[in-house]
């Protein structure tokens, strides 16, 4: 797909929830230059649709039926790291942030307060804030 | 001889030769060191004489040379005799006041006029112009013509008045003109101060010879007259020595001997030079040995030969020699004869004493020995055999005869050798020896001081009176032994007299009556020691069998009475001592306390028919046999058997297939080795199970058999019973736990997803919603971010909630991930510090284990927090030999051991209900230190490696 749109960024969203997905895809589309070309529900359907898609950017839920997200984002880096990856996450841990973390992810976002921040992100614009900004306990 | 004085005369000639021999000798090394030296120095001298005249030659003509060009430029040159001619008037002017060097030291200017030498300076030593000019080959003057003829250089030769000079010649170029420089000094003022000098040194030197000779003389002359002394000494002694001398030489020939000597062989006066030793020699063999050693060793001392007089006669004799060298370098052999012959005569005649003494000795039964100066020289066989070592082993000069005697009796057997060193005579004295091969024997020793071969000696003859001393011994010990007996018998012993008073007591019987052994004795028995309503029925009976009236009673039970009051039950067997008539004197009893036998019998019984387990009693009759003789109420209602129809039966006809079930076979080794036999059987009838069981078989005193036995068929099925129900429970418990966290797992699931999801849903589009109001809605702004705030309260809220039931970390990051993050939620609720040691990759667990190894953590940190009233928490986690091993260690005021497994510690039982459905176990105690420790071991395969 990013080979048909060069200029296009194009997204896939991986996200158990249907409401959360809907909501993503309708703000990812208003970006200029933004193209959401697939949305996963669990795991293995996220690592088939990488690899077919072969999207610019993966936003992706930690807590999915089956495989974690963990599980898809060591998948994903494992065949190719160039997808820039941005977890998005209820459960902005600490200990999850450190494995995503080590295992290449570029951004870890608490899904409710900071999903504003993905829009920026991909606009290219440097968000001020951390990367990985420290989180507060649940 | 002679040839040796002329050598010695030579050698010590008169001191005035020997002196003036040393002068000459000094003289002449004075004279050729010295004149050396001086003509060394001469040489040096003369060369640098030599030097120093050619410099002077040469500078001198230069200045000449100087001079003439000097006036030359000055234009003097016009003057009459040109510039030369002003030269020389200066030279001439300057030697006038000019004194020359030395005594004959001169400068010559000479100039070659046609054949001639002419001087042109005024000479020092002679006016030249008399002789002079001198003819130019004239042999005066060399030094000169040589300059004249242009040569440089020194020479030794005559100058003009015909003197040898040393002299340095350099020639003058002043064009047009022959002339020369000469410098010169005579010979003899160069050679007179090194003349000089010889001459002192000489005299001074030939002083120093002749004082030094003379203190020479004066300190070795004595010491020269001395070894000239000792030398006529050793003459003197040679010649008029009582010992026999000759010296020979290597080959053995004779070349002087002394008078002792030729005394000793029969030889004329003087005849004794140019003789062949050998032919004194009795064994020729003997001289070839002494003469080999003498070469070996360079001294042979003492070495025993029989030689032979001139006359025929055999004598013994030690020689002694030393080889010396003399002056010209050839062997001398001095050797000394001693006669011995008749100390050998003496041996010979003691020798055959002694041999009397020997056969006497040899064949006595007696053990005789001789000793003397500390070691045995003499030991007959007999005491060879009585000290168990061969006669040669006991007089070795090694063997220590002391260590043959008992330590006891060392003071007894010194004691005999003091009084012998003092001549005091010693009589015959007991002692106990220790022989060489470690048997003890105890002897009587007769000693007395004799003389062997001619020395003191202590001679002993010994007696062997082991045997008597053991017959002593052993009745000894019999009587001692019986008095043991008497005192360690475990039975009363009483001698009673025919008055009926205590003869004798032992130790058990005091004991058992509470007196003293001497109270005891000379005291009435039956008034002391019986019962008061006992003793005079006793006593009448004892009375008539003393009188003969009643035949005697030899075994008898009756009451005593102890001191204290108590009554005991004594069995008694009885002798009686009789007179030599026959007639009963007296009693002794044995008597056993049955009290507590009798006590003990009667309980053991009244046991058996009371007890609730069946129990019979066999006799072993004979090997392999065994026969009922005891079957209590118990056995008749368990087996019914009747036990009066049974006893006396045997075991294989009262049970008929024990045997074929190897049960009689196990009862007998029970009846041979005493071990108990536990057993649990099944009986049948008619092959339907009739009972269970148990049954212990033991030996009793006696040859006797017990088998008890109780049927525990309501026991055993109880018992399984309780084991099913709790595998029940368990297994009810643990799906309970499996129920419990599906449950919690789905309802977390379904606040996450659902609510969770809905609410961050929501959250979205209210952020959406905000970012779409224009500014001047405040109100708006107000009341959406209001919202917002409630949104994220509820997604903090339903994220807790399920993680709490169940932690996402767990399922996504594994095991170890998830007690960090469990650790992380307490830490900041608490005082608590943890430290954790868990591995980075996650166990070898599946989903269940890990679930289950979580909550018994949880649960731990909960038990913790709630009792433990700890600081501090260690939680680590490793894999180690197959097991999955988890430590929860507080150090907090420790759980008690009951607590630890009381069943109502329903955290604790449901921690170890969940590690044994994992196959796994629990424990919890308290740590040495204090504090608790809880520690979970699970089963993995394939974990023998620490992972940290």
């Amino acid at each position: 797909m990013s080979s048909q749109s060069t200029d296009n960024k194009t997204v896939l969203i991986v996200d158990d929830s249907t409401a959360v997905r809907r909501r993503l895809a309708t703000i990812l589309d208003q970006i200029e230059g933004v193209e959401v070309v697939g949305e996963a529900t669990d795991a293995e359907e996220a690592f088939e649709m990488c690899k077919d898609l072969r999207p610019d950017v993966v936003t992706l839920d930690l807590v999915l039926p089956g495989e974690s997200g963990v599980d898809v984002l060591e998948q994903i880096k494992g065949l190719d790291p160039s997808p820039q990856v941005i977890v998005l996450t209820n459960y902005p841990y600490p200990a999850f942030r450190k494995r995503c973390e080590a295992l290449g992810a570029e951004f870890f976002l608490n899904k409710a307060t900071e999903f504003e921040k993905i829009e920026k992100i991909l606009k290219g614009e440097e968000i001020s804030i951390d990367p990985l900004p420290e989180d507060p306990k649940p | 001889m002679k040839q040796q004085s002329e050598t010695r005369r030579l050698r010590f000639s008169g001191p005035g030769a020997r002196i003036l021999t040393q002068i000459v000798a000094m003289v002449l090394v004075a004279l050729v060191v010295g004149g050396l030296a001086l003509f060394a120095q001469y040489r040096t001298a003369f060369q640098r004489q030599r030097e120093h005249l050619l410099e002077m030659a040469q500078s001198q003509a230069r200045l000449v040379e100087g001079m003439v060009s000097h006036h030359e430029l000055l234009g003097l040159d016009e003057e009459p005799g040109g510039a030369f001619s002003v030269t020389l008037d200066e030279l001439r002017s300057v030697h006038s006041q000019f004194t020359e060097f030395g005594e004959s030291g001169e400068f010559i200017l000479a100039e070659r006029s046609e054949d001639r030498i002419v001087f042109l300076l005024s000479h020092r030593l002679a006016d030249v112009n008399t002789p002079s000019p001198l003819p130019f080959d004239d042999d005066r003057a060399q030094p000169a013509r040589r300059a004249l003829s242009g040569e440089s250089g020194t020479v030794v030769g005559l100058d003009y008045r015909g003197v040898r000079v040393l002299a340095a010649f350099e020639p003058v170029r002043i064009p047009g003109r022959a002339l020369g420089v000469v410098v010169k000094i005579d010979q003899a003022e160069v050679r007179g101060p090194f003349l000089n000098t010889a001459g002192v040194v000489g005299l001074v030197a030939l002083l120093i010879i002749v004082l030094g000779s003379w203190i020479l003389h004066r300190v070795g002359e004595p010491m020269i007259r001395q070894l000239e002394g000792s030398e006529r000494q050793f003459r003197r002694f040679f010649v008029d020595s009582q010992e026999a001398m000759f010296l020979s030489t290597p080959e053995g020939r004779v070349l002087e001997a002394n008078l002792a000597g030729e005394a000793l062989f029969g030889v004329p006066r003087g005849e004794f030079s140019g003789r062949d030793v050998r032919e004194f020699y009795v064994d020729p063999e003997d001289r070839d040995r002494f003469r080999e050693e003498l070469g070996r060793e360079g001294a042979v001392k003492d070495f025993e030969a029989r030689l032979r007089r001139v006359d025929g006669e055999e004598i013994a004799t030690l020689l002694s020699s030393t080889a010396r060298r003399r002056q010209d370098g050839t062997l001398l052999f001095e050797t000394v004869v001693r006669d011995i012959t008749p100390q050998r005569r003496a041996e010979e005649a003691l020798g055959e004493s002694e041999a009397q003494f020997r056969s006497l000795a040899e064949s006595s039964p007696s053990a005789i020995y001789i000793e003397q100066g500390g070691r045995l020289v003499y030991v007959n066989p007999a005491g060879a055999a009585l000290a168990g070592a061969s006669e040669d082993e006991l007089t070795s000069p090694d063997f220590r005869w002391v260590s043959l005697i008992d330590p006891e009796s060392m003071d007894v057997v010194m004691d005999a050798y003091r009084r012998h060193g003092a001549g005091e005579d010693v009589g015959p004295y007991e002692h106990r020896m220790i022989t060489v091969d470690g048997r003890r024997r105890d002897l009587v020793n007769a000693t007395c001081l004799v003389t062997f071969q001619g020395e003191p000696a202590v001679l002993g003859t010994i007696s062997d009176i082991t045997p008597q001393k053991e017959v002593q011994s052993r009745l000894r010990q019999e009587r001692d032994r019986a008095q043991l007996y008497l005192d360690t018998a475990e039975v009363m012993l009483v001698a009673i007299d025919a008055e009926g008073r205590v003869e004798m007591i032992n130790r058990k019987g005091c004991e058992i009556l509470g007196w003293e052994e001497d109270e005891l004795l000379g005291k009435p028995w039956f008034e002391t020691c019986l019962p008061a309503e006992a003793v005079q029925e006793v006593h009448a009976v004892f009375n008539r069998i003393m009188s003969g009236e009643l035949e005697p009673l030899e075994y008898y039970e009756n009451e005593v009475v102890r001191r204290d009051g108590d009554t005991r039950l004594i069995a008694w067997h009885n002798a009686y001592v009789r007179d030599a008539e026959g007639n009963a004197i007296g009693t002794v009893s044995s008597g056993e306390d049955v009290t507590d036998l009798r006590e003990s019998l009667q309980t053991s019984a009244d046991i058996a028919e009371t007890i609730p387990a069946g129990l019979f009693v066999y006799k072993c009759e004979a090997p392999e046999r065994l026969t009922l003789v005891y079957a209590n109420p118990e056995a008749e209602v368990l087996t019914g058997i009747v036990a009066d129809e049974w006893l006396g039966k045997e075991f294989d006809e009262i049970w008929p297939n024990a045997r074929s079930l190897g049960i009689t076979q196990s009862y007998l080794e029970v009846a041979r080795t005493g071990e108990v036999l536990k057993t649990e059987e099944e009986a049948y009838k008619d092959d339907r199970l009739e009972g269970v069981f148990r049954t212990h078989v033991f030996r009793l005193p006696g040859d006797r058999l017990a088998v008890s036995f109780e049927n525990i068929t309501e026991r055993k099925k109880a018992e399984a019973e309780i084991r099913e129900t709790g595998e029940r429970m368990r297994a009810l418990a643990a799906r309970l736990q499996e129920i419990r966290e599906d449950e919690r797992t789905s309802i977390a699931r379904e606040l996450h997803d659902e609510l969770g999801q809905a609410i961050t849903g929501l959250r979205m589009d209210l952020a959406m919603f905000k970012g779409d109001l224009r500014k001047e809605e405040g109100e708006l702004h107000e009341r959406v971010d209001a919202m917002i705030d409630l949104a994220d309260d509820n997604i903090v809220l339903v994220r807790s909630i399920s993680s709490r039931l169940r932690p996402p970390v767990l399922d996504v990051l594994g095991l170890p991930a998830a007690v960090e993050w469990l650790v992380e939620e307490i830490e900041p609720r608490t005082e608590l510090k943890f430290e954790l040691d868990l591995p980075t990759e996650k166990p070898p667990l599946d989903r269940d284990a890990s679930t289950a190894v979580f909550r018994v953590v949880q649960e731990a940190l909960t038990n913790v927090l709630r009792h433990a009233e700890a600081h501090r928490v260690e939680i680590s986690m490793v894999v180690s030999g197959g097991h999955f091993l988890v430590h929860v260690l507080d150090d907090g005021k420790g759980v008690s051991a009951a607590a630890a497994i009381h069943p109502r510690s329903l955290g604790l039982t449901g921690m170890r209900e969940r590690a044994l459905a994992m196959g796994g176990a629990l424990a919890v105690g308290p740590e040495p230190g204090g504090g608790t420790r809880v520690t979970l071991t699970v089963p993995v395969e394939g974990g023998d490696t620490t992972e940290e």
